[in-house]
């Protein structure tokens, strides 16, 4: 008799939440078609949509990580990450409902430094959370061993991407600096994510057809979108769309990408016993 | 009981659900030769806790601990150990 042919507990909970894993991966893209109604939007509600909505995906997501984090012991990697992860998206919540504010009441607090601060540690915390995924990943012991130049190859082609993909916006960053830190900062974290996508698609890989494999992909994917974020807002003021429309592209863009790592929180926690 | 595999192999199917056949088994394989110094289709019954005892730290890394043990519980309830 074989695993099978009693069809444990395990196999039945399995092929019981892998349609719901899987189903968890439409929610992004949800979100970026009810984001794409801003561009129907007068330009003051849209703005205001947009920063609701990422107020409300940042939030969930905060919310969510921590959660992820609680099954874990203090010192394990992965407890490290949930919690990176959930704190970083908790001061991206508070900007931009500190940002929503200013909008709406045109009060609040509009110190820059405040909110400058607020960022610069949003992307430390997201980008360490991010390396600490690959880290325990790593040092699991379930990695299959690979030739070193197999493995340095797959970083430099993902450090590469990231170069060519934030370079330029990094350039314009340290060039304005004095008056637009927002892109400095947020290329820098971008270019750090996006050089994780690799090693964090490559967890996934090896757990393919495990419910485990989800939670990877998903925070690739949320790097990949990161990634064609970056280049969006390279690019888009050479692509001739009018303002609304390449603003309401951005803001899918962003949607989907925070999404995606809420997607990650959830997978994780249905994939546990 | 399943005993038409052996059971380690039956523990590699089991933990192929969480982190997909190949990953386990790799697993399965690295700790029936390290710990048990065997092959895993020739690990004996008895000896499950003692693999599962090896798996531990990897398990609990990426479930936590208490999801990990939930995990080794249910399989050796599967395996009637």
């Amino acid at each position: 008799m074989t695993a099978d042919d009693f069809d444990s507990t395990i196999n039945v909970r399995a092929r019981k939440q892998r349609p719901l894993i899987r189903r968890l991966l439409l929610i992004p893209f949800v979100s970026g078609a009810i984001v794409a109604a801003g561009m129907l939007m007068p330009d003051a509600t849209a703005s205001l949509f947009y920063r609701g909505a990422l107020v409300t995906a940042a939030l969930l997501t905060a919310v969510s990580a921590l959660m992820t984090s609680a099954a874990f012991d203090k010192g394990q990697k992965l407890f490290a990450a949930w919690s990176a992860l959930g704190i970083g998206y908790a001061l991206a919540a508070i900007r931009h409902s500190m940002r929503l504010w200013t909008l709406l009441l045109g009060g609040g607090i509009t110190n820059r430094a405040v909110l400058d601060t607020l960022l610069v540690l949003q992307n430390v915390l997201v980008a360490l959370a991010l390396w600490w995924f690959v880290r325990a990943w790593q040092t699991s012991g379930l990695a299959a061993p690979m030739p070193r130049r197999t493995q340095l190859t797959w970083i430099f082609l993902g450090i590469a991407v990231a170069i060519v993909v934030g370079g330029y916006p990094l350039i314009q960053g340290f060039q304005t600096a004095g008056t637009d830190t927002v892109l400095l900062v947020s290329t820098a974290g971008d270019m750090i994510g996006i050089a994780l996508i690799v090693p964090l698609v490559m967890p996934a890989l090896a757990m393919r057809g495990g419910l485990l494999m989800h939670t990877w992909l998903a925070l690739a994917a949320s790097e990949v979108f990161w990634l064609l974020y970056d280049v969006w807002v390279g690019t888009k003021g050479m692509i001739g769309l009018g303002p609304a429309t390449a603003t309401g592209v951005e803001q899918i863009l962003r949607i989907i990408a925070v999404m995606f790592a809420f997607v990650a929180t959830v997978a994780h926690r249905r994939s546990r016993l | 009981m399943a005993n038409g595999k052996p059971p380690a192999l039956v523990v590699q199917d089991l933990l192929g659900q969480y982190m997909g056949p190949f990953t386990s088994k790799h697993a399965v394989q690295i700790v029936s030769r390290q710990t048990l110094s065997r092959e895993p289709e020739a690990v004996t019954r008895e000896q499950i806790p003692a693999l599962l005892e090896g798996l531990g730290p990897s398990l609990r890394t990426l479930l936590g601990k208490a999801a990990a043990e939930k995990l080794a519980d249910q399989i050796r309830l599967e395996l009637g150990l």
